[in-house]
């Protein structure tokens, strides 16, 4: 019983016993290399394949339909071994045997026919002419030691190609390249293959790693296709916020930084470029390999790498544009006239709080956003760009009265433009008698661009005056000091008193959160440190055994052992030691 | 000596088989193996191999033509004949071979056969 190939040869099918065909292949394979130098070697093989194929039609009759072995070895005699050609071709002669390869290369391949494994050991064995039974020592033997040998194996296994054709396995063993030795070499190569049970199984194995391999990489590739296509395409829809399409938004602050509308979108689209390209080239990687298309398109590659290249320019001169006109920063100070309340009492709120009130929420957002559409904390509004970055302190008066300080700051590309710009702001506050109504927003001015304005307000407390924060203050106050440490959030709706060592909660129940960074105190075990205002405390053990260093104003003590020595500080550098 | 007479023979045949070849198709279109059959007797032509690069290198030259033929056992079939700068060609290698010959038979004929 023998196998059977289907072949087409000059246009006609066949069955070819596989021994057969395995011959005819080779011997065609042969006539192919004798013909590599000589002109029309296509047409040559043409016209021997079709003649082949006529004599083969006259072998197969009904009774026997099948290209034997016998066959072939007779057509072969009838149309003669190709050195027996002998056309007159000048320069067949010299070219008797041509050297397909211009050296003879010695190339690493993995060896199918004596192979164990995946033939990786004898390979290698062919590539230093040496017996494959020495390097599978050396590879049991690391396996045995360092476990390494496997890991050497497989990535071996993977990284280096298997001589399939005949030329390869030539290469391999680093034999000339010619007719008459590829005729030898396939002549041998039909010796029946080492084919065991423990090559058989790392055969199958090595299959199914292959697919799982190629099935992971699939995956890969479904996951950037996705992740590239998605993310690209949520990129590039993000610019049609720049036509105010319904549902997309952009930082509106943006807006306001660019010279004009135009400068702003070229910025924008430059951009989304800039980030999308990467993402779309490695959704086109993903393509790649999803459809196996080794080769990368260079009209693609290029363009790409043009585009993104424009952008990126584009992108820093305008952004070192704009950066110019915030390299220098001024800031303008100035007094607002207070008028004194009778009751040495200031209640502190927000204009239009009941407006935005709705239960105990927040009022307003850190930038005092009252409605965020997504705006942020510049707007446009009745014509005017206003902002929300103003912030209020409260702070102790040097002399007998309430005042109001504020400092307005400006960015610009010099000290004179920046204060300038400072001074353009305005902003609007309302009192009546002992009710200080603040405005969440300033106004940068009508035909002024964001250039990092902000402003900051000090309201100067007397000692022995009080102020009531109202709850509509949150995220407008700003870290007030305060002696009980007390957060911004936290010193909402209470009453609080300026004292000479600075404000002090009158209403507070103890509740509030507190800054711990101000005091310290930490205990493990017998072991205690304390920091405070008073000085740090650090002992350790109980009883007799106590250790205690005390440092304070006064000087520095150590108790050790039941004994106490200190160091008093006295009059400046003076130490004395007791 | 026998790989060299082999060589010397081959030479010889080699250098007589394209007048060879393009004698037989003056006479007639005809289909490679019709030549090789007519050739094989003559011993000129021991592989079928042979005949096809020197055809292909012959047409290329412009000596021959061929068309396609139908054929009722396997692929369609090329029919060659002379084209008129092959029947020209062939005239010249006529005469050369004429002249060939006659230089031949003076100078390898033995001193006892001389009339």
């Amino acid at each position: 019983m023998n196998k059977t190939v289907t072949v087409n040869i000059g246009g006609i099918v066949f069955h070819i016993d596989e021994n057969a065909y395995e011959r005819f292949k080779a011997y065609l394979e042969s006539i192919r290399l004798h013909f590599t130098t000589a002109e029309g070697r296509d047409e040559i093989m043409q016209d021997i394949e079709s003649r082949i194929a006529e004599m083969f039609q006259e072998k197969v009759k009904d009774s026997k339909q099948v290209i034997t072995l016998e066959d072939v070895e007779e057509v072969t005699l009838l149309m003669g071994r190709p050195e027996q050609f002998n056309d007159s071709d000048s320069t067949a002669e010299e070219k008797q045997e041509p050297v397909i390869e211009g050296k003879t290369q010695k190339r690493l391949y993995r060896n199918p026919d004596e192979k164990i494994v995946g033939g990786v050991c004898s390979g290698i064995a062919a590539y230093f002419d040496i017996d494959p039974v020495w390097i599978r020592l050396i590879f049991a033997g690391a396996l045995v030691f360092f476990g390494s040998g496997f890991l050497l194996y497989i990535i071996l296994w993977i990284i280096i190609p298997q001589a399939d054709s005949s030329v390869e396995k030539l290469k391999m063993r680093g034999e000339p390249v010619n007719v008459s030795s590829i005729e030898k070499n396939i002549q041998e190569g039909r010796e029946p293959k080492r084919d065991n049970f423990v090559s058989r199984f790392f055969d199958g194995l090595g299959t199914l790693f292959k697919y799982l391999f190629l099935f992971l990489g699939k995956l890969i590739a479904i996951f950037f296709l996705f992740i590239g296509l998605v993310i690209g395409a949520a990129l590039f829809f993000s610019i049609l916020a720049l036509f105010r399409f319904p549902g997309t938004q952009i930082p509106e602050f943006l807006r306001h930084v660019f010279p004009d509308g135009f400068q702003f979108g070229l910025a924008f689209i430059c951009a989304i470029v800039l980030l999308a390209i990467p993402f779309l080239m490695l959704a086109y990687a993903g393509a790649r390999m999803l459809f196996n298309i080794r080769k990368s398109s260079r009209v693609v590659n290029f363009t790409a790498l043009g585009i993104w290249l424009v952008a990126l320019v584009t992108c820093l001169v305008m952004g070192i544009r704009v950066g110019r006109e915030f390299a220098d920063s001024s800031s303008v100070r100035q007094t607002i006239p207070v008028s004194q309340p009778v009751s040495r009492t200031m209640r502190l709120e927000m204009e239009n709080k009941e407006e935005n009130h709705s239960g105990e929420k927040k009022y307003y957002d850190r930038w005092g956003n009252d409605d965020w559409n997504g705006e942020f904390f510049l707007k446009m509004k009745d014509g005017q760009l206003q902002s929300g970055d103003i912030h209020l302190d409260v702070v102790k008066s040097p002399n007998d009265s309430f005042q109001l300080v504020q400092i307005m700051y400006a960015h610009g590309s010099s000290n004179k433009e920046a204060s300038e710009r400072a001074t353009h702001i305005s902003y609007s506050l309302s009192q009546f008698d002992s009710v200080m109504k603040f405005n969440r927003r300033f106004i940068i001015d009508k035909d002024e661009k964001y250039r990092g304005q902000k402003v900051q307000l000090l309201l100067k407390v007397p000692v022995g005056g009080s102020v009531y924060l109202d709850h509509s203050l949150d995220d407008f106050i700003y870290d007030i000091d305060n002696i009980q440490n007390i957060y911004d959030s936290d010193m909402l709706g209470k009453n609080w008193l300026m004292t000479e060592k600075g404000l002090t909660c009158v209403d507070c129940d103890g509740s509030e959160d507190t800054i711990g960074g101000d005091n310290y105190d930490f205990n493990e075990g017998d072991s205690h440190v304390k920091i405070d205002q008073h000085g740090v405390h650090i002992s350790s053990g109980e009883g007799d055994d106590e250790s205690i260093i005390k440092v304070d104003s006064t000087g520095v003590e150590i108790k050790s052992n039941g004994k106490t020595k200190k160091i008093k500080n006295e009059g400046g550098v003076n130490i004395k030691i007791n | 000596m026998g790989s060299n007479l082999e060589n010397s023979q081959a030479q010889m045949r080699k250098g007589v088989l394209e007048f060879c070849i393009l004698s037989i198709l003056e006479k007639e279109e005809i289909y490679p193996s019709d030549i090789i059959a007519k050739m094989k007797v003559s011993k000129l032509i021991v592989v079928e191999g042979t005949l096809y690069p020197l055809l292909t290198r012959l047409k290329n030259g412009g000596l021959l033509q061929y068309r396609w033929i139908e054929s009722k056992s396997g692929p369609p079939r090329k029919y060659y004949s002379l084209t008129p700068l092959g029947t020209k060609f062939l005239e010249e290698l006529r005469s050369t071979w004429k002249e060939l010959v006659e230089a031949v038979n003076l100078t390898t004929q033995k001193p006892d056969h001389h009339e």
